[in-house]
């Protein structure tokens, strides 16, 4: 399990608000995961069913967070690239980041799980509980709105 | 050749199959216009592997890893009945709650003054901490301490040990010759009630510490007030 903590980092890197609350993220993984290791079947892939805790809990606290990221990230924060004081952690973000947190949840998790963390399809598919073409279709939308917001830079 | 988005991406993806793959690999040699739009494809894929990847080469933070070390710990030591089933009611009980919040992670330094000195290179507890472990018993929960004892054992050598916790560190101390000799060390708690799951990795690490260097049961009230009176020197 700690073999899998710098993937697990990168992917809340990508679906949390910054990096401290990716970590947040993680460690509420972890715990979770340490605490229903039973439910873990040998045999099965151990990331794929961490990832699937991380992304659970990620989607459970959404609502709340998704409150708090539209009061943080509005227009002027979206477009401040500066250092005004206390913007750091969406400075930090840069370009891409900034372009992720604009993606609504689901898209974003399914550009993370393939375009990122490199899982095939129907893994990711797994992952998030939905059907293949679900996902596919989320990861398409995600990939034109990233590429629209990127613009010259991809 | 037109070809639909979702054919394309699951081409750069990896996911079409042989025949498919390279029917379109073939197209994107005599189509400019293909062979930009997979190029687009590929660059956001590497885009976003060069923004997300440098989190991989970072240090992971202690508080993420000692959970899962500690209870690899806990569970290979669980047929050690006796503290086990003394510890976690005790933990239960109160310790876990008066550790609970964050875990202060700052670098102790020893010096003078402070809760720790340093002789011979050893570390072992001084002024305050010193004098908790001297005299307070893990029943004493006198508000305002600032120290809390956790619970007290025997090692192996049958040297008397006491895990604490205070807001600058928290560990287990064992009498030595000279004194209290810090064998662990770990951050410090806030002891005020507060946020429990941040405090989990330090007493968890602590206990599963505890449960390693120990033989027999934690001490009950009856054995820790003799164990004061004897200066906490072995019997």
């Amino acid at each position: 399990m700690v073999k899998l903590l710098p993937r697990l980092r990168r992917f809340a890197a990508g679906l949390a608000r910054d990096r401290v609350d990716g970590d947040d993220l993680v460690q509420l993984t972890v715990e979770r995961a340490l605490t229903s290791r039973a439910q873990w079947q040998e045999g099965t892939r151990l990331d794929s069913w961490m990832y699937r805790i991380m992304r659970n809990i990620w989607i459970d606290e959404g609502r709340s967070r998704t409150r708090r990221a539209q009061t943080f990230i509005g227009e002027e924060a979206g477009l401040a690239i500066g250092r005004d004081g206390g913007q750091e952690a969406v400075a930090e973000l840069g370009t891409i980041g900034r372009a992720m947190q604009q993606l609504p949840d689901e898209q974003r998790e399914a550009v993370m799980l393939v375009l990122v963390e490199g899982y095939k399809y129907a893994e990711a598919a797994d992952i998030v509980g939905c059907p293949v073409g679900t996902l596919t279709s989320r990861l398409g939308r995600g990939r034109e709105a990233l590429m629209a917001m990127l613009g010259e830079a991809a | 050749m037109t070809q639909d988005p979702d054919t394309l991406r699951a081409y750069v993806d990896g996911e079409l199959d042989e025949v498919t793959a390279s029917r379109l690999a073939k197209a994107a040699e005599v189509d400019p216009e293909l062979a930009a739009r997979i190029a687009a494809e590929t660059r956001l894929r590497d885009i976003l592997s060069a923004h997300f990847d440098p989190v991989l080469a970072e240090q992971v933070p202690q508080r993420l890893v000692l959970p899962i070390e500690t209870s690899r710990k806990v569970v290979s030591l669980q047929d050690r009945r006796p503290l086990r089933s003394i510890v976690p009611t005790r933990m239960v009980r109160w310790a876990v709650p008066a550790m609970a919040a964050a875990l202060a992670l700052t670098v102790f330094l020893p010096g003078s003054g402070g809760p720790t000195e340093t002789r011979d290179g050893l570390i072992f507890a001084a002024n305050d901490l010193a004098e908790a472990l001297d005299t307070q018993l893990v029943a004493d929960r006198v508000a305002g301490n600032d120290t809390r004892i956790l619970l007290s054992f025997a090692d192996k050598e049958g040297t008397l040990c006491r895990a604490f916790a205070r807001t600058d560190l928290s560990g287990i101390a064992c009498m030595d010759d000279t004194g209290w000799h810090l064998r662990i060390q770990q951050g410090g708690v806030d002891i005020r009630p507060g946020d429990y799951r941040q405090a989990s990795s330090v007493d968890n690490a602590i206990m599963a510490s505890a449960q390693e260097m120990a033989v027999g049961p934690a001490f009950d009230a009856e054995q820790e007030r003799l164990a004061r009176a004897q200066s906490w020197r072995p019997r």
